[in-house]
């Protein structure tokens, strides 16, 4: 498949996701998730040739853009930590998170990630800075947007899988933790594949792509199980059943 | 659990030489499929050969005791302990006769009229009745199923016949008592008197009935908070996430 295609189609699916909550959004329900969505609209179609060079084009075609996407990312890791970890009631993957331990790792890399850049020879703009693999430091600037994202993803697995294997959560539910489980774990799988030197090619793309892709859906089943909660009625506690 | 498909045929043989398998399938109401499935495994279901011992209007008790691992047990019917009789009347149903006996007059005999046997909650009350002390463990001991894979079926409300025996076995009470708690056996075919839950009601004194009721009340409050908490705990999922 063409990686350009996968691309487009994530690109769509993040878009219906983030339209279906706009109503919700405007009546102040879970912000940060629509504005976690916004960003990862931006990030994705930034990671779409022609979309970047447009943009990074009207940035100065220094690859600022490429700087932009690697904050964007945080911002959305950020946000989906925090909401995710409150939402499945995991106090140590909040303090891990937004804990001091996960703030200092993200001020780190934000820092280093500015360094690497600034100490790079970008003089073209380069999707995904391609042009660019052999210099060292674009490689630690690279490492250096991945590791919170990865760190965060990795801390939401368990937490994700243990709301998918409650059997008191709604079908719904479990379905949209399931997505999220997946999707975190490829997500950590393909860093560790990277670093190991395992994938290549159109994994590469096919591996992130479907972290977008099965998160996106997880938020979108989100959505389905609040409608269908608000619908069903309150499960009597008090029964014969006892 | 399950006897072997061998001695099972045996026993048919035995019992019905010249009824075909699919004929005694169809007057038993057993789905020929599943007993043929059970056959090509090699363990052929308890509840089948009860099934088939009501139709052909042999008594299942006793022709479970042609099994290896039920060979004791018609030798093993007795009474019903009190105890036993007690812990068969549904939660509900105890606090029902309480507040009947509570307002009847002086010289009114209310009878209790308990509900179906086995009731929502039957396994886990019989073993507590029957209970000496550690009698979980000792089940796992013996049958060398992991201890929580007994914790889960008793929650679930289930029990093997083969662990309902062993229990049974440990505790010193007639061997049909929890085949007739699990359901697999009617309480005429366990040798349960007609009437013996309404008797061992009857019979409690004011203060031991109230007791009674206090110890289910003290489960059923047990019972409705955990299940209030995991609602409150699929709630916040959507809610934080939807």
């Amino acid at each position: 498949m063409n990686a350009e295609i996968i691309k487009f189609v994530v690109l769509g699916v993040v878009l219906i996701a983030a339209l279906m909550r706009l109503k919700a959004t405007i009546q102040g329900r879970n912000r940060s998730i629509f504005v976690a969505l916004v960003l990862m609209l931006v990030g994705v179609a930034l990671s779409i040739e022609s979309i970047y060079l447009a943009v990074d084009g009207a940035l100065g075609g220094l690859n600022y853009a490429n700087l932009l996407i690697r904050f964007v990312m945080f911002t959305i890791f950020v946000i989906l930590g925090v909401k995710m970890a409150k939402a499945f009631e995991s106090p140590w993957a909040a303090r891990l998170i937004v804990g001091p331990v996960g703030l200092v790792v993200l001020a780190i890399c934000s820092v280093l990630a500015v360094l690497f850049f600034i100490q790079s020879d970008l003089p073209q703009s380069s999707v995904g800075l391609h042009d660019y693999g052999s210099q060292e430091t674009v490689r630690w600037y690279g490492r250096m947007g991945r590791i919170y994202p990865t760190f965060v993803a990795a801390c939401l697995i368990v937490p994700a899988a243990r709301c998918a294997l409650s059997r008191s959560a709604s079908v719904a539910t479990r379905v949209a933790s399931s997505l999220l489980t997946v999707g975190f774990t490829i997500m950590l799988g393909h860093e560790i594949g990277r670093e190991l030197r395992l994938v290549h090619g159109i994994l590469d793309v096919i591996l992130p792509f479907s972290t977008v892709l099965l998160v996106t859906v997880g938020l979108i089943m989100f959505v389905v199980a609040r409608v269908m909660g608000e619908k069903a009625e309150r499960p009597k506690a008090l029964s014969d059943r006892c | 659990m399950t006897v072997s498909a061998k001695s099972f045929q045996r026993w048919r043989l035995h019992v019905a030489a010249e009824v075909s398998l699919t004929e005694l399938c169809r007057q038993a109401g057993f789905k020929r499929a599943t007993l043929a499935q059970q056959l090509v495994r090699g363990k052929v279901s308890v509840t089948a050969v009860v099934a088939i011992s009501r139709s052909l209007g042999l008594a299942p008790v006793k022709e479970l005791s042609s099994f290896d691992p039920f060979g004791d047990l018609a030798d093993g019917v007795r009474e019903p302990t009190a105890a036993e009789l007690l812990s068969q009347v549904s939660h509900l149903d105890v606090m029902e006769y309480l507040v009947q006996r509570s307002r009847a007059d002086e010289k009114e005999t209310v009878l209790p009229q308990p509900g179906p046997l086995p009731h929502p909650a039957s396994v886990r009350t019989w073993l507590e009745a029957v209970d000496r002390g550690d009698l979980r463990q000792m089940m796992a001991n013996v049958s060398g199923v992991a201890p929580q894979n007994i914790s889960a079926a008793v929650s679930a409300n289930r029990l093997s016949p083969h662990l309902a025996v062993i229990a049974a076995r440990l505790s010193e009470v007639s061997l049909t008592s929890g085949l007739v708690v699990t359901g697999i056996l009617t309480p005429e075919e366990g040798s349960w008197p007609n009437g013996g839950r309404s008797e061992a009601l009857l019979q409690l004194r004011d203060s031991k009935l109230v007791a009674l009721a206090q110890g289910r009340l003290e489960e059923m409050a047990k019972a409705v908070r955990k299940r209030e908490r995991d609602d409150e705990r699929a709630r916040e999922v959507w809610e934080t996430l939807g």
